[in-house]
């Protein structure tokens, strides 16, 4: 495939401050792609760089094999267009005419705007959706609605490269969904080889062919979302941990913070879970300092796909098959090393009865915590068995309110140490 | 859908501001006769088109005192109050573009207190026949120091150049101020000098002033599509494909052609500069190939009827007529501002 923009050795420094160091990076035609990276990793100042707003110390732009200082202004705006952060404010225009200033590297000095023009505009303000705010001002429009505009002005420049710095800042998250779903169809359907600085790693995840993680020391990777997004490269980058899931819908990386800083040392809990009824427990515990395990979950239930992706140490078996031994003791080892034990409203059945009689293991010195949930009448699928075994549980642990478990485990391990 | 229509649409509306174009002009035609009439000695409308039937056709002369009064008097001042009034408007609009703030006037950048220093230089050294070329020069001077000032790494940010203007003109005030006090016999000269007056401006004056105001209004003129792309921001601009630094050194050396010209060929009048084009865009938008045209119509009509009223409503006795424009200009202003009469509305 062509390559539209080919950088080397490109380095930037701004008041003696190396902003952007011997960067090399290749663009491809046709792509969307999305950089990426924390503040100050030089994003912007890369777009700026590219659509020759500034000039870089050192190092080659090649757009279209040819430099960037070769391409007069006129030439390269007729080729490439930018929208910048920069909204105009004050600005006595009509959405129209701020539209038809994207015509101007197209006319002469004194030429009116052509019938041409007028068609170039309308079908960028319709790709846009703006074409129904024509004729209003450009200043009595929302925030959404003078991004479109300004979508369309840039558009209006009949561009085969389009730049787009931070395009969703300051925008409502419906909005954020339009607009970068516009530049995805303006992508595919013009074949305008996009280039966007987003912020949302979620967002340029899902809507980008191709990101480039930018951290000060420039080009940290460079291709596919799944390549870019992991958690190593993000905890490089952004110096945080995450946790790095597919997003079901569509199949991209979709990334969660996890706790961040140094958290206080808590206590073991083990968690027995299943069916999706711990899913949602192990997160705030982690937040809150404890350290996790769990078991025996099945591959593929919710609870087991949780617990992988926050890393959380688990007995795990395959789908729909009952608890081995091996694994009934692998888990009753972990529940040896816990401090307290978290019994979540699991419904049981034959398969996971071994759950519940590992929770009769606790020894004293051992916590163990009922979360309140559905009658276990409801949730017995063993002819009674497991109600009998819950109900000696009862008699050794306390019944909890899910709001309730994480101030129970802190109170617990206060008076513990 | 709407595509025909709003194109049709857009068409309508510039014939209608061509309309309105051509509508101001007859005015202001009309106001300088009826200008011509008016004074210590008032003349019919018959005799002033008399004079220029004489003129132009060589037909049957006039009485001389009318042609005097008409050719000789009244004629060159109230083309100058035009000029001037033209020049000023069209260098707010310029500037105000420029620096993408609406209440920046033509004097902001140190104009007026060099073109005070020049003409206070001249008065101290008895060159009175020389003023309007000391006060031309200081308006030059004063400017090319703030904006040498002003630059920074080839380019001249906005904001540099605003600040650097206002501590050129503070400089230069404090100057004229001490050239003044050193000479009360010439203080009140230069006082009312500084209010501005058309008083006894004739022919050589004119042809001596228009030049530059005319390379000033056409360096203007040329730059009306980039005054545009400004709108956007200057970054925005050259991504345009507009070379952001020259245009600007282009419309800066216009403004302060037309300005300094205008300032030596009638001192500094106040208000025009910063009220006409701000006025005149409430009405079209900021649409420079409007707001041009139209702030220049205006202010050499508004210009006309204020030295008009200056010589006319304590005569014999002459105002300056700085303080006819402020005195009616201010309320109006502020009549148009809480109307907001902006043309969406």
């Amino acid at each position: 495939m062509a390559v539209v923009f080919d950088i080397s050795g490109l380095t930037f420094t701004y008041d003696k401050t190396p902003i952007l160091e011997d960067l090399k990076l290749e663009i491809e035609e046709g792509m969307f792609v999305g950089i990426i990276g924390p503040n100050g990793a030089g994003k912007s100042t890369l777009l700026r760089l590219l659509s020759k707003a500034l000039s870089p110390q050192r190092g080659a732009i090649l757009l279209e094999k040819t430099p960037l200082n070769k391409w007069s202004r006129g030439e390269l705006a007729r080729h490439l267009a930018v929208m910048g952060q920069e909204r105009p404010q004050d600005l006595e225009l009509t959405a129209l005419e701020v539209v038809m200033l994207g015509r101007a590297p197209h006319q002469g000095r004194f030429g009116g705007e052509t019938p041409q023009d007028y068609r170039v505009v309308e079908e960028a303000m319709v790709l846009t959706h703006c074409w129904d705010l024509a004729l209003r001002p450009f200043s009595q429009l929302s925030g959404g609605e003078q991004q479109r505009v300004m979508l369309a002005r840039a558009l209006a420049q009949e561009p085969e490269v389009l730049l787009l710095d931070e395009p969703t800042a300051h925008l409502d998250l419906n909005y954020q969904l339009e607009l970068l779903s516009q530049v995805q169809t303006l992508v595919l359907q013009k074949e305008i080889t996009t280039i966007a600085v987003l912020h949302d790693l979620n967002l340029a995840a899902s809507f980008c062919d191709k990101l480039v993680l930018l951290s000060r020391r420039g080009v940290l990777a460079a291709g596919l979302a799944g390549d870019v997004l992991t958690t190593d490269l993000i905890r490089e980058a952004y110096g945080i941990g995450v946790q790095v899931s597919t997003n079901p819908l569509t199949g991209r990386p979709q990334i969660t913070p996890l706790p961040q800083g140094k958290r206080q040392d808590r206590f073991r809990v083990h968690i027995i879970g299943g069916g999706g009824a711990a899913a949602n427990l192990y997160y705030p515990l982690l937040e809150a300092g404890f350290t996790l395990s769990t078991g025996v979950l099945n591959q593929g239930d919710t609870d087991w796909q949780v617990a992988k992706d926050l890393g959380i140490e688990l007995v795990e078996i395959p789908a729909f098959s009952p608890i081995p031994e091996e694994a009934h003791q692998a888990n009753l080892a972990l529940i040896g090393q816990a401090r307290a034990v978290v019994l979540a409203d699991v419904p049981f059945g034959p398969g996971n009865l071994g759950n519940l009689k590992a929770a009769s293991t606790i020894g004293p010195g051992q916590d163990l915590l009922l979360l309140r949930g559905m009658p276990l009448s409801q949730r017995d699928f063993t002819g009674g068995v497991a109600t009998q075994l819950y109900t000696e549980l009862l008699a050794r642990g306390e019944i909890v309110e899910e709001t309730d478990l994480v101030g129970r485990l802190i109170e617990l391990d206060k008076t513990g140490s | 859908m709407q595509g025909k229509d709003l194109s049709s649409q857009v068409r309508a509306q510039r014939h209608r501001w061509r309309l309105v174009s051509f509508c101001l002009f007859l005015a202001l035609v009309l106001v300088v006769i009826l200008a011509l009439s008016v004074g210590a000695v008032k003349l019919s409308l018959g005799d002033v088109l008399g004079v220029f039937a004489n003129k132009l056709f060589g037909s049957k002369a006039p009485p001389e005192t009318a042609r005097i009064i008409v050719w000789q008097l009244r004629l060159p001042r109230i083309l100058m109050a035009a000029a001037v009034g033209a020049a000023l408007s069209s260098s707010g609009v310029a500037l105000q573009g420029l620096f993408r703030n609406s209440l920046v006037d033509p004097y902001i950048l140190g104009l007026s207190s060099g073109a005070a220093l020049g003409a206070a230089l001249g008065f101290s050294l008895k060159l009175s026949g020389f003023i309007p070329l000391f006060a031309f020069l200081g308006a030059l001077l004063a400017t090319s120091i703030a904006y040498l000032l002003a630059q920074e790494h080839g380019r001249v940010p906005p904001m540099r150049l605003l600040l650097s203007g206002v501590a050129t003109s503070a400089f230069l005030s404090a100057l004229v101020s001490m050239l003044m006090l050193r000479s009360q016999q010439s203080m009140q000269t230069i006082f009312l000098w500084l209010m501005g007056s058309f008083s006894g401006r004739s022919w050589p004056e004119l042809v001596l002033v228009f030049p530059y105001m005319l390379v000033g209004l056409l360096l203007i003129f040329f730059h009306l599509r980039e005054l545009n792309l400004l709108l956007l921001g200057e970054e925005a601009a050259g991504q345009l494909g507009m070379e952001v630094e020259r245009a600007k050194r282009f419309l800066l050396l216009g403004a302060t052609l037309a300005a300094a010209a205008s300032v030596a060929g009638s001192g500094t009048i106040g208000f025009v500069g910063l009220v006409v084009p701000h006025l005149v865009r409430l009405v079209t938008g900021s649409d420079h190939r409007l707001l041009f045209p139209l702030s220049f119509l205006v202010g050499a009509l508004f210009m006309v009827l204020a030295d008009t009223l200056a010589r006319t409503i304590m005569a014999p006795v002459e105002l300056p007529v700085g303080i006819i424009t402020s005195l009616i200009g201010a309320p109006f202003f502020l009549y148009l501002l809480k109307r907001g009469g902006r043309r969406w509305q």
